[in-house]
């Protein structure tokens, strides 16, 4: 046997143990979502809260939905929420994966790129001018402008990094330094907020959470996050040309910058929709990746979907347990996020075998 | 050296030794108030003994409920500085503001207005550098909660002593026990059946008011049972689930900060909770029992206010004939002088 049919074999094997690495991921997914559908502190169950799902998605089959507070425990409260937990937690393990690879720094995330507390200082500027914090009206402002900040700081990292020359070093440095400016300019803003109330909504948003999941947000986020990760997964054969250093990149006729502006402003697009709607949710874009490399290794063709996938349930069962722990009261997913994911995270570094990072 | 040398030069040393230790005193320990008052000891909310020398001529006022309740006592006048909240009645907004509210006075300025004694809610005590500056010039602090419903007498009832306004305090505390007194009688023999269940929404979207909280006890005493009563934590966000079973008769929203003060934001909040995505199927949004307040109108001086509104709104039946509207506006007159103005709850 030639060496050549050896290493396709071995290629070959290495590539189902991928898929079904993927595939069980998938289905923990899957069952997460029952499970989580199934539990709160509302009486429906997993029985009602099927009927329910089924009733809505096969309407023709006449099934019993049962009475419209379950329905509306179910289709108000409890779905819409998993729902953008999986969104959530997708996109943004998507986009922490694309940028540390890109970047080749694995501790990229959306924290040290700045977009997070220019998202924290653009909410809060819009709670602090308060055009009706609380109620319908404002809502969507405070989403805008936490959008259109988190774009902002994208955009002067960007053109930081231009100005100097991109290096990879100059976009986390000048992403670091956005952040720290940012924050400041929060901190501002909460030291002379005029209102009390503005303050607790700035510490509130802050901290992150699923809890003002709705279907019309749901209906903004899916299709960008959904189409900016496709895009990332179709440029992930040159962000495996580029993970193996800038030479070798251009001796294979990939450009560099040209990939560097591409990934983020795919993946500014896709963490600014989320976190506008969420609130900063840190740690899942920093450790998904982490988890999913060395599931199935580095090869950004599977990372980028495995990490979705750890992502979308490391969110969903962070909230789930929110939920459940200290119920009726809620816990906001950021902090159980930290406190279920650093344990495991420091479990797996301790014990992992490979050294994924050169 | 002889020996009448030597006891001059310990003459003059003891006397040098004793003029320094004087100049020592005089200067780090703070001198005694010179006027000869006669001191008072009141105790205020975190059961400390405050002695303050009467007369009080000069008020520093950190709070805009404690504010209100000096200046319904008459002592408006001597209040000397003010936090940057305290703006009602309107007389006060021309004082010199020493701070943004009661955590963080600005020192310097406070001591150069030379306070008789300063007032603050408790904020202050979580700024124990400050407290101690204070303490170190020889200032009575007097740390209360204007906003506790159970408290308030008792603030004015104390301030009437240190102001020399004891008729005046027992007067506003005999208009407070007026309404307090007329509704416990009229909710006070309903069957539990007969409570309506409410749900109380402030700052964020499901953020309640639990067991220990202020505003737990104006529900009970008007009458009414809150659904989040028996959870301990403070102010916690509920599950949306658990608020829709639990169905409340009725729904109170305190209005956010910035919209106070005019009928949009009041209508907006309204409306938000109406037509918030699945509250329809609560008893309180399907029958209208939804409803909007300014907190100033349960705080204070101000308490009995809020208390008949929030009592009618759950016992209709029981207060047709109060209109809270009139009793506040008639509050408003009575003690402050002025009239009543702006939208204080809704619909």
């Amino acid at each position: 046997m030639s060496t050549a049919t050896e290493l396709k074999q071995l290629y070959q094997k290495g590539k189902k143990r991928k898929i079904l690495a993927m595939l069980s991921l998938f289905l923990a997914l899957l069952l997460a979502v029952v499970v989580s559908v199934s539990l709160g502190a509302g009486s429906p169950g997993f029985a009602e809260a099927s009927k329910v799902i089924l009733s809505k998605l096969f309407p023709f089959l006449n099934i019993d939905p049962g009475p419209s507070l379950t329905q509306t425990i179910i289709l108000d409260f409890r779905f819409p929420r998993i729902v953008l937990a999986l969104i959530a937690g997708a996109g943004l393990a998507a986009s922490g994966a694309t940028m540390q690879g890109v970047l080749r720094n694995p501790l990229v995330s959306s924290h040290i790129l700045g977009m997070s507390s220019a998202a924290g200082f653009g909410a809060a500027l819009a709670l602090v001018l308060g055009v009706g914090v609380l109620s319908g009206f404002g809502g969507y402002l405070v989403i805008v402008n936490a959008f259109l900040f988190s774009l902002l700081a994208m955009v002067i990292v960007y053109g930081i990094a231009r100005i100097r020359g991109i290096t990879t070093e100059t976009v986390i440095l000048a992403g670091v330094a956005i952040s720290f400016l940012f924050s400041a300019l929060t901190s501002l803003i909460q030291y002379i907020a005029p209102e009390q109330d503005a303050l607790h909504a700035i510490v509130f948003w802050l901290m992150g959470g699923l809890s003002a999941a709705t279907w019309d947000g749901i209906l903004i986020v899916f299709p960008i996050v959904i189409l900016t990760v496709a895009l990332m997964v179709q440029q992930s054969w040159n962000i495996n040309v580029l993970s193996m250093g800038e030479e070798v990149a251009t001796s294979l006729g990939v450009s560099s910058k040209r990939v560097l502006t591409i990934t983020m402003v795919l993946e500014t697009l896709a963490t600014a929709s989320i976190i506008a709607f969420t609130g900063v949710i840190g740690f899942v874009c920093l450790i998904s990746p982490h988890v999913a490399r060395m599931l199935i290794g580095s090869d950004h063709r599977f990372l980028i979907p495995c990490s979705s996938l750890i992502g979308a349930c490391l969110l969903l069962c962070s909230d789930t347990v929110g939920r459940l722990v200290i119920q009726p009261v809620e816990l906001p997913v950021g902090i159980v996020t930290s406190l279920l994911g650093v344990p495991f995270f420091i479990y797996i570094l301790a014990s992992k075998r490979r050294q994924n990072w050169r | 050296m002889n020996k009448t040398t030597a006891a001059l030069a310990a003459i003059i040393l003891v006397v040098a030794v004793l003029v320094a230790s004087y100049g020592v005193y005089r200067l780090y320990v703070p001198s005694e108030n010179e006027s000869q008052g006669e001191p008072i000891t009141i105790v205020d909310a975190t059961g400390a003994q405050i002695n303050v020398t009467l007369p009080v001529e000069r008020i520093v006022s950190l709070n805009p409920g404690l504010t209100e309740i000096i200046c319904a006592l008459d002592c408006g006048d001597r209040i000397v500085g003010r936090d940057a909240n305290s703006v009602f009645p309107s007389s006060v907004s021309e004082k010199t503001v020493v701070g943004q509210n009661s955590y963080d006075p600005n020192l310097e300025v406070l001591l150069e207005m030379e306070p008789d004694v300063i007032v603050a809610d408790s904020m202050l005590s979580y700024n124990t550098e400050a407290l101690e500056k204070l303490a170190t010039a020889g200032l009575p602090v007097v740390i209360e909660e204007p906003s506790n419903v159970s408290r308030v007498k008792i603030v004015t009832s104390n301030f009437g002593l240190i102001f020399g306004k004891e008729e005046k305090a027992a007067e506003i505390n005999d208009y407070i026990s007026s309404y307090e007194n007329l509704v416990n009688e009229r909710v006070k023999d309903l069957a539990s059946s007969e409570k309506p269940l409410v749900y109380i929404e402030w700052y964020q979207t499901w953020q309640t008011f639990t067991e220990d909280s202020i505003a737990n006890e104006i529900i009970v005493n008007a009458g009414g049972v809150n659904i989040a009563g028996e959870i301990t934590t403070t102010a916690p966000v509920l599950s949306p689930e658990y608020v829709v079973e639990k169905n409340p008769d009725i729904i109170v929203r305190m209005i956010s900060g910035d919209l106070i003060g005019n009928m949009t934001g009041f209508e907006a909040t309204h409306s938000e909770l109406m037509n918030r995505a699945g509250l329809g199927e609560v008893t309180a949004v399907k029958e209208g029992k939804v409803y909007v307040y300014d907190p100033i109108v349960v705080e204070g001086i101000r308490y009995p206010v809020g208390l008949l509104y929030w009592a009618k709104w759950f016992h209709p039946s029981l207060f047709e004939d109060i209109d809270p509207a009139a009793v506040h506006a008639e509050l408003i007159q009575q003690f402050f002088g002025v009239t009543l103005e702006g939208v204080h709850t809704y619909p």
